[in-house]
């Protein structure tokens, strides 16, 4: 029981560049800003966060037994909505440029919590996911590189290379897992079993709704039948296979010792495979759906999957590359 | 390799947060009850499950299996609201959970909605979904937030849905003098699977008709 437990404090006390917890920072930063810029192009805060006494589309808001915490503290209405819209578009800014991660997480997540209070229907999976990455983030070292202190600091925008802990980036490996894996599990429909032939994705790209182009009415998807049967199969299978992620990275940390499935496993890099199957599920999505920020802000976490080693290398070689 | 208290203290603190987020993560239905399963797609899915048992001796009509599933996950899923209890302050605050489900029932019942003007008497489409003949501000009803509320308040609709409709309505009759009303509907159909006929049957859902004399004499145009 000792030696385990040593095994687990061992597991989360691994250190290293925190570059990949800073570009995670910085992507989730940019997908957000986009979508709380494009709330300001629309110019709907005051629509999305206003009760519908000041003519917002949110009901029942003042009337719930437990109503968003920031209407104690400033009164509803369109002047809150726009002032929640800019103190979260500063916020980001300041959290994408790796300004104090630690508090302007904190008042980041809170106040576009209270966004999701007023109007849960505006606020989808996406959101929890990037609020509980910003937490583990808020924790993490990530504004010691690709920022604006590491440059003002030491003058360069890297920091001064000093190693931090490597847990946060393992915690988001596994948030990763879990929502890949319980949305496999949750995928009880038939049509996402062999029982309803694979015809999930055929009848989501039905939905106008949900389509980026009309799909049916281009009589797409009758044709496309077996393409679409053999998608919805891989991402079931993706979705269900996720926890191989995990093995995958136990076997690197593992590498000497021995075994057939751990050799095969780092041989043929069975990560980086499952890396580009979820990268194509969600270019996948992003080129036939319209779902928004989701396909983007999955792909904004996946530095994750990567040792800031391996970019390390990755760059040399482009590097050496060029001088050749 | 010696390890410090802080490196003991941070490994039993991640343990705690697995084993939290874990439990949260478990595939626990949120509520089943009668409510849940008053949706066509819950019928046609009960009515495929029901085949299905059958082909293996099995004999269970849709109604009993809907029976059988309040009775074994209502309670769990009461259980499980009361289990959390402690910390749902926290997540409510952080707004932060483990509730994970894309397209887990794909709809099979989709809808359109349908936004309309009326001019000379005559109904014209002002916006349909998909449609680049009809895409009054399209960027605008796509945009994530706005979807989410006409598209979840189409299989029911609530006071949100009334409040977008509203709004629509407003926006549209500032934006085009010459109408006189504004009218707001989906289109529910049917998507069959493939090698199953086609059903070309529609259903209109939700029609709210908001007119310009109506908003003047409200003081709100």
């Amino acid at each position: 029981m000792k030696a385990l437990w040593q095994r687990w404090v061992g597991l989360w006390s691994l250190r290293e560049l925190p570059t990949m917890l800073a570009l995670i920072r910085i992507f989730v930063g940019l997908v957000l800003l986009w979508d709380f810029a494009e709330i300001g192009l629309h110019g709907i805060a005051d629509e999305l966060w206003s009760p519908e006494e000041y003519g917002g589309l949110p009901s029942h808001v003042l009337q719930r037994a437990k109503p968003p915490e920031i209407f104690g503290f400033f009164d509803p209405g369109p002047e809150l909505a726009w002032g929640l819209w800019g103190f979260i578009l500063l916020m980001l800014v300041l959290w994408t440029l790796g300004v104090a991660p630690a508090v302007v997480g904190v008042l980041l997540v809170l106040a576009y919590t209270q966004t999701a209070l007023i109007l849960p229907l505006g606020d989808r999976g996406i959101d929890l996911a990037l609020r509980n990455v910003m937490l583990i983030l808020v924790f993490s070292r990530c504004g010691d590189t690709l920022s604006l202190p590491a440059r003002l600091k030491t003058g360069s925008w890297l920091g001064d290379g000093s190693l931090a802990p490597a847990w946060p980036r393992h915690l988001i490996i596994i948030q990763l897992v879990l929502i890949y894996f319980l949305a496999g599990v949750q995928k009880t429909a038939l049509t996402w079993t062999p029982l309803g032939g694979y015809n999930a994705l055929y009848v989501v790209l039905h939905d106008p709704h949900i389509a980026r182009f009309d799909w049916a009415g281009m009589g797409w998807l009758d044709s496309m039948v077996w393409p679409l049967r053999i998608g919805t199969a891989a991402t079931k299978l993706f979705e269900w296979g996720a926890p191989l992620f995990l093995l995958a990275y136990w076997f690197r940390l593992t590498a000497d010792r021995g075994g057939r499935l751990r050799s095969f496993f780092l041989r043929f890099d069975v990560r980086l495979w499952l890396v580009a199957v979820g990268a194509i599920l969600h270019l996948g999505i992003a080129l036939t759906m319209q779902l928004g920020i989701f396909p983007w802000a999955m792909l904004a976490l996946y530095p994750a999957f990567f040792h800031p080693d391996e970019l390390q290398a990755l760059l040399a070689r482009i590097r050496g590359r060029r001088t050749e | 390799m010696a390890f410090t208290s802080r490196d003991h203290v941070r490994a039993a603190l991640l343990a705690l947060v697995l084993a939290v987020h874990g439990y949260l993560a478990l595939p626990i239905p949120g509520k089943v009850s009668e409510a849940s399963f008053k949706h066509p797609i819950a019928d046609e899915e009960l009515a495929r499950w029901s085949g299905i048992l059958s082909g293996v001796g099995i004999e269970r009509t849709p109604d009993e299996l809907k029976v059988e599933l309040i009775e074994r996950f209502g309670g769990l899923a009461e259980a499980r609201k009361e289990s959390i209890k402690p910390i749902r302050p926290l997540l409510r605050l952080t707004g932060t959970g483990q509730a994970w489900g894309l397209f887990t029932y794909p709809n099979s019942f989709p809808h359109t909605m349908h936004i309309q003007l009326q001019v000379d008497g005559q109904w014209r489409p002002l916006y349909l979904p998909l449609d680049p003949e009809h895409d009054w501000n399209k960027r605008l009803f796509v945009f994530r937030r706005i979807r989410g509320v006409y598209d979840d308040n189409a299989n029911n609709a609530r006071q949100s849905y009334d409040n977008f409709v509203d709004w629509v309505a407003l926006m549209a009759l500032r934006e085009h003098p010459e109408a006189s009303a504004v009218q707001v509907h989906y289109v529910r159909g049917h998507v069959t699977l493939p090698g199953e006929p086609k059903d070309p049957s529609t259903k209109e859902k939700h029609k709210r008709v908001r007119t310009r004399a109506g908003f003047e004499q409200e003081g709100r145009l």
